[in-house]
């Protein structure tokens, strides 16, 4: 019970930045790195800003992440690939769930 | 030595800035002040530029049995150019010594990695101003990512402390 009620906690906590991360990652169906989120974001997202958000997200449980496989020979500070939880989709649809009930929904006047 | 026109575009700027002031003066008698002037920057560009040349002769072995014109336009034209420090180095040093190793690995390496792929990616297409702008750029996203970060961790603290003694 402890544990729902922690994921409704962030599941309201959602920002629109972590939201959009989610949607991108759910999306494209597979793993992405930072900077082709910012591509695909049209300006949403900014490269100074993104790997905050992201670890802040990684550290919530809703992303996952590993170092991009190198081959032999390369050196170097590797980059990062990100991809989507089942924790994260699940956060995601009840976002866009309760986004769809209240845009959608008649307003009743009492 | 070959100098190619496409790659000497540094003396075509030159060329189009002081063709102007040429035909600046010219509208002006022989011994007038501006015309005097026009030609005192145009001796003093050509000094500077030829003293420039010399040093550089001194200095580089395969320009010394030139003769000063053709080392000036070779140091316009052939630019060899070393990458001692990768970019990034110096800032992802300070970050190292700021941070904890979770954020730094978290936030800082992708970052410093991505500055790097596009630094290089415009370094092999031959396009060295704009691997310049890539690195003035990604210094600020870089004090962006380190402001950004400490605010987060700080506020993070606030509310654990907080939470602590409400509870």
């Amino acid at each position: 019970m402890a544990e729902r009620d922690n994921e409704i906690g962030e599941f309201l906590r959602l920002s629109k930045k972590e939201s959009l991360i989610l949607e991108l990652l759910v999306e494209g169906g597979q793993e992405r790195f930072g900077l082709e989120m910012v591509e695909a974001s049209n300006g949403n997202l900014k490269r100074g800003t993104i790997y905050v958000t992201l670890q802040r997200m990684e550290e919530k449980g809703l992303i996952e992440s590993k170092k991009e496989p190198r081959g032999e020979g390369e050196s170097g500070i590797a980059r990062r690939l990100y991809r989507v939880t089942g924790h994260g989709q699940r956060v995601l649809a009840a976002r866009q769930a309760a986004a769809k009930i209240m845009f959608s929904a008649p307003m009743v006047i009492a | 030595m070959k100098v190619k026109l496409k790659e000497n575009w540094t003396l075509l700027v030159g060329c189009a800035l002081v063709l102007p002031l040429v035909v600046f003066a010219m509208n002006y008698p022989a011994h007038s002040l501006a015309r005097l002037t026009v030609l005192a920057i145009m001796a003093t560009a050509t000094t500077a530029g030829s003293l420039f040349a010399f040093l550089k002769t001194r200095r580089q072995k395969e320009f010394r049995k030139t003769k000063i014109r053709k080392a000036w336009l070779s140091v316009i034209v052939t630019r060899t150019r070393t990458i001692k420090v990768p970019p990034g180095a110096r800032l992802f040093a300070i970050v190292e010594f700021l941070y904890s190793p979770a954020d730094v690995e978290g936030t800082f390496e992708p970052l410093v990695a991505d500055w790097r792929k596009e630094y290089f990616d415009a370094v092999h297409q031959d396009r060295l101003w704009k691997a310049r702008w890539i690195s003035i750029r990604y210094v600020v996203r870089f004090g962006q990512a380190m402001g950004l970060k400490k605010a987060w961790n700080i506020g993070r603290e606030v509310v654990k402390v907080v939470r602590s003694i409400v509870s």
